[in-house]
């Protein structure tokens, strides 16, 4: 049972040449909330895509709830719900006829879960589903998802189109109500604010590559925004730092790993040290993908 | 579940079809009364009879391009495909459960339209219904199924069923054609459905009596083959294919 909800080794996918994800490597612990963070076209979709049997790798493989992606989708699929990037379903169907469609794929499937979360979402069941707005799409969505009973929850951009206070409900829902039961969170973003809310785990992804895979806390405790004042301080980039931002003799670094030795290192060079400070997830995925770059 | 999904959106269909099927049958009886009464009643059922036999296999032919250009290949069009394919069933569970959801209602519709129209001539003519008489519907029934088919297919290589529709319908209208041109100037006969027909259309019409003769059995039996292989072949199609 401690063996990762999902686990990637060297995945790869290439469509016509072009490298959509190159060889990532993902461990998402059993019972954790994960964001998989990325720009727009950075390869989360596909990912989850490979992870669902969607796709077939090009190269590496993939292993979703201790079961091969490729061999044992099907029993995957009984136990993951899947919130999609296009949040297309029936047109002509009511969210109700949705329930009843997708009811009878799920032994799992909660009728009390669908009452509650029609309520808090406040979701218009009889209305068809072309007739609702974009919000109330993926409120469906997520209706569908929750109430599968779910080991794991693959979420695709699952904020797209929501209103503040539905995000606000919605991170409430996967934090409290799935966590209880033991289920597995995996959604992949590019809102940082929110993953920051909720996940225990990020990785971050851009062209295809895994940046970066760490426990929240330990990425934030990894970066630092050093600000130095000084002549002829160093203003290149190194492994350990990460960006130098000059204006006149004010010296704004980012460094990983031993902040204070560099800081040190930095006075003894004749700077004055202004300020340590801790960097938001939204900083670190901007240094990272730039430095990548 | 899927089945139910299919039926919900072919319904329409089928009662515009069943509706069609109940006009044309009364269009008929009167056409049929009002002009040919003059004829020796046992003359005037065997041209009834042609009759019904292609009409039927005309609007079964309708409905097997329709029927067949809905079901998976519509969840690939309208951009169901995810939502469908992440439920835990296999592929070929979707393709022959939207196969035969739609296979049913093209078979109900074209086998109880044979049959009543085939009661109504028997009871109108008092002409007894025999299995002879009644075999004359089967190879419209297979050219039909293989175009149902046929259709499925071609919706599934497109993913979509309009497309399927269409390039069925170019394949229905320019086969014959095709056949027709290679044996007038090449003398090579292909393999046709129309193998499965006996007599053609202008023969039984000046010889209605002919469509009681027992059509070909080994062009039945692979036609049947044909159209069965379709549903196949879009299995193996769709296993293979990956979702965008």
């Amino acid at each position: 049972m401690n063996e990762p909800a999902i686990d990637t080794t060297d995945l790869a996918k290439t469509y016509a040449g072009v490298r959509a994800v190159s060889g990532i490597n993902l461990k998402v612990p059993r019972g954790s909330i994960y964001g998989f963070l990325g720009r727009n076209g950075a390869g989360k979709t596909t990912t989850i895509k490979m992870l669902l049997g969607l796709t077939r790798p090009t190269a590496g493989s993939a292993c979703v709830l201790g079961m091969d992606a490729r061999g044992g989708h099907i029993a995957i699929l009984q136990r993951t719900a899947f919130v999609s990037e296009k949040k297309t379903l029936y047109p002509s169907m009511t969210p109700s006829e949705l329930v009843r469609f997708s009811r009878g794929f799920y032994p799992t499937w909660s009728d009390s879960a669908v009452e509650k979360y029609a309520r808090l979402f406040e979701i218009p069941m009889k209305q068809r589903f072309e007739k609702l707005s974009n919000g109330n799409q993926t409120k469906v969505w997520l209706l569908l998802a929750l109430c599968q009973g779910a080991d794991l929850m693959i979420l695709d951009e699952p904020t797209s189109a929501l209103d503040p206070i539905t995000v606000d409900q919605l991170m409430h829902v996967l934090a409290e109500d799935a966590l209880d039961r033991g289920c597995t969170i995996f959604f992949s973003s590019h809102q940082l604010e929110e993953v920051e809310r909720i996940a225990e785990y990020a990785g971050f992804i851009d062209h295809g590559e895994l940046l970066m895979e760490a426990r929240l806390d330990d990425i934030k405790n990894e970066f630092r925004l050093i600000t130095a004042a000084g002549s002829s301080l160093p203003a290149q980039t190194s492994p350990q730092i990460l960006s130098v931002d000059v204006e006149e003799n004010f010296y704004r670094y980012v460094v990983t790993r031993d902040a204070e030795g560099f800081a040190a290192e930095l006075s003894r060079n004749g700077a004055t040290v202004a300020s340590i400070a801790t960097l938001g997830l939204r900083e670190i995925f901007l240094q990272l993908v730039r430095k990548e770059q | 579940m899927y089945f139910w999904k299919c039926w919900r959106e072919t319904r329409v269909s089928f009662y515009i079809f069943l509706f069609i099927a109940v006009t044309l049958a009364a269009l008929l009886w009167k056409i049929m009364d009002s002009t040919m009464s003059e004829l020796p009643a046992k003359q005037l059922f065997a041209l009834a009879w042609v009759i019904l036999v292609f009409a039927s296999s005309a609007l079964a032919g309708l409905a097997a391009l329709s029927f067949g250009a809905t079901g998976i290949s519509e969840e690939f069009a309208h951009k169901t495909a995810v939502f469908l394919l992440t439920k835990p069933r296999s592929i070929r569970y979707f393709v022959w459960t939207a196969w035969a959801a739609n296979a049913v209602q093209f078979l109900t519709l074209t086998v109880s339209m044979m049959l009543v129209g085939a009661s109504i001539l028997s009871w109108r003519y008092h002409a007894p219904l025999t299995g002879r008489l009644l075999l004359a519907f089967v190879p419209g029934l297979i050219l039909t199924s293989l175009i149902f088919g046929m259709t499925y297919l071609l919706g599934v290589l497109h993913k979509n069923g309009r497309d399927g529709f269409l390039s069925s319908l170019g394949v229905v209208i320019l086969f014959p054609i095709v056949c027709l041109a290679l044996e007038h100037f090449w003398q090579i006969h292909l393999p046709s459905p129309a193998d499965m027909y006996p007599f053609g259309m202008s023969e039984l019409m000046s010889h209605p009596e002919l469509a009681s003769t027992l059509p070909p059995f080994w062009p039945l039996v692979s036609w049947s083959l044909a159209a069965l292989a379709c549903p196949f072949i879009a299995q193996l199609v769709l296993e293979r294919t990956e979702v965008q």
